[in-house]
């Protein structure tokens, strides 16, 4: 659709040892806010951001960003994105300021190194340490105010929350949020901790056995899915059965529900889909 | 200046080991050079021979003459194989757009560095080379070829791209550096062969000890029919219905010993030639390694 910042359309990719990672993908991300890309490891998200950086290239299908082939406009893309990836792969054996001055160096007028220093600091990361003294919560620090000192347009962050504390969690989604919110910029942020993404995004895309199982809108996604207890709902919405014996129903919003019905949660939710996927009967 | 920096940073621990083992290799074979002596009974070739076998200098010299090809495989896969293998591939190529640029800065930096340590282990074996061979002018002589001088820059070149390309191409450094021993080994050789493959070499009767300056090509024999053959061919020539003993007679009258010599002022050419051959394989396996970068996933 044209707007769209990140595009996937009928995406497939499968690995030389013939493992498909994503099949058949259409996705299509407007503009703005935090996006959250959920789905159990091996689900293809990390595959999806490397395509979209491009990385990987695509088997099968369109894919763009910001208008342009990732795969054959490497640098266009490059210039517009930042990555951060699930263990920021830093150089060890270098300060974290060197880490600035080798983004800035490569990347000159496009990187602001004062926002990515002031960052830090406010997260109390010390510039002269050497990045192998640094915790997994503080080399995630590091990377995220990498990616925001890019003022990049788009940032594409594969599970970086997942060597985190919850305190360095809330202070990263804090830190994003405010980014995210103040530029203008799309942050696609992928988790398997869906209350992380509750907290972080304004939308959802939901990744399950390399398809696209459910996106859309947080808050419309909450108020159109409830979960019934001890009663058979209606068969015509039902999702998936959920471990312990609760149904998943979609509901069209302002439908009246069954009495026993309750409102569900994000984690209902994204686990009926993977459940209703995968094609099993929790 | 920051990237240059960063370099120093990144790759201190392996140039400070080199730097050090180059010294005190160095200030070693300086110093035995130096201090031993021959008997003075000794002629001068006898003494030269003596010089040459001695263990210290062989060690010394044989030291600094392999340095810049070990530090340069190490540099080489360093370059892009450890960053594959430790990750940080994905970080820098996602930082740097232009991969053909981020590589061209690293394998200058690399190669000034390989040829800088080429140069000094060149310029101090050819001090130890010159005093352990005081009858020579080494720059005419094939006496330590391979020791020092110029050609000690281009194998480090040479050990640098095959590492290079290695590790581009299998991400992981210690079976990278152990490829790339092996090519190596492989490859100067042949680099050799090339360089002396295209000069007229001297064929001289016997072995002459006075044309100490020249690398011997060919030992063998000269044929009945005037042909260089190897020695052991000669049989085929003897007439059938001798003894053994006669034989043996007949095949030292028959065919003579002889050898061919490429002479010490061919050195230069041989050089130049040798170090050529290896260039291509710089560029070869260069061009190899940024097409890789340029294509394949971190």
């Amino acid at each position: 659709m044209a707007g769209d910042v990140l595009e996937a359309r009928g995406l497939s990719k499968q690995y030389r040892r013939g493992v498909w990672a994503l099949r058949d993908i259409d996705l299509s991300l407007s503009p703005g806010g935090v996006v959250g890309l959920v789905g159990p490891n091996g689900a293809g998200k990390s595959t999806l951001l490397k395509t979209w950086l491009g990385f990987e290239r695509a088997t099968r299908g369109v894919v763009s960003v910001l208008g342009a082939d990732p795969w054959r406009q490497r640098r266009v893309v490059l210039s517009q994105v930042a990555y951060l990836p699930q263990s920021p792969a830093l150089y060890r054996d270098l300060r974290v300021s060197d880490h600035l001055d080798f983004v800035a160096h490569y990347r000159g007028a496009g990187f602001d190194r004062e926002r990515a220093s002031r960052r830090l600091s406010e997260l109390r990361v010390p510039l002269k340490a050497t990045v192998g003294t640094l915790s997994g919560g503080q080399a995630a620090q590091v990377g995220l105010a990498i990616a925001i000192g890019l003022r990049a347009q788009i940032l594409l962050l594969d599970e970086p929350l997942a060597s985190l504390d919850p305190l360095a969690r809330q202070e990263f989604i804090d830190i994003l949020a405010d980014d995210v919110g103040q530029t203008g910029a799309t942050a696609v942020l992928s988790s398997h901790i869906v209350s992380d993404i509750e907290r972080a995004c304004g939308r959802l895309v939901v990744l399950g056995v390399g398809q696209v199982q459910l996106q859309g809108r947080v808050a419309d996604i909450r108020a159109e899915h409830e979960v019934y207890v001890d009663v058979p709902p209606p068969a015509s919405t039902v999702v998936a059965k959920l471990p312990g014996g609760n149904t998943l129903c979609r509901t069209s919003p302002g439908t009246q529900t069954h009495e026993t019905a309750r409102a569900a949660s994000l984690d209902d939710i994204v686990l009926g889909y993977l459940v209703a996927g995968r094609g099993l009967d929790a | 200046m920051t990237v240059a920096r960063l370099w120093l940073r990144t790759n201190r621990r392996i140039v400070a080991f080199v730097g050090l083992v180059t010294i005190v290799a160095a200030v070693g074979g300086l110093l035995y050079a130096s201090t031993v002596t021959c008997d003075p009974n000794l002629s001068q070739a006898a003494c030269e021979r003596f010089l040459n076998a001695n263990p210290p200098s062989t060690a010394f010299t044989g030291v600094l003459a392999l340095l810049p090809i070990l530090f340069g495989i190490v540099l080489g896969v360093g370059a892009v194989g450890r960053e594959l293998d430790d990750g940080t591939a994905t970080f820098a190529w996602s930082i740097a757009v232009n991969r053909r640029s981020w590589l061209t800065e690293r394998t200058v930096q690399d190669a000034i560095a390989t040829a800088l340590l080429g140069l000094a282990c060149g310029a101090v074996n050819a001090v130890i080379v010159a005093k352990l061979n005081p009858g020579h002018d080494i720059a005419a002589s094939f006496v330590g070829y391979g020791l020092w001088g110029p050609i000690l820059i281009a194998r480090g070149l040479c050990g640098y791209a095959i590492g290079l390309v290695l590790g581009a191409l299998i991400g992981r450094v210690v079976a990278a550096v152990t490829l790339g021993l092996i090519v190596v080994a492989i490859v100067t050789p042949i680099a050799l062969i090339v360089g002396r493959a295209f000069e007229p070499a001297t064929i001289v009767p016997g072995h002459d000890r006075s044309l100490s300056d020249a690398m011997v090509v060919e030992v063998g024999a000269l044929a009945p029919n005037g042909t260089f053959i190897a020695e052991i061919d000669c049989i085929n020539y003897a007439p059938p219905d001798l003894t053994s003993d006669e034989r043996d007679a007949w095949i030292s009258d028959a065919c003579p010993a002889i050898a061919s010599y490429l002479l010490g002022s061919q050195m230069p050419a041989v050089e130049v030639r040798e170090a050529a051959a290896l260039g291509i394989v710089v560029l070869l396996c260069s061009g190899a390694a940024f097409a890789v970068v340029a294509n394949r996933r971190p």
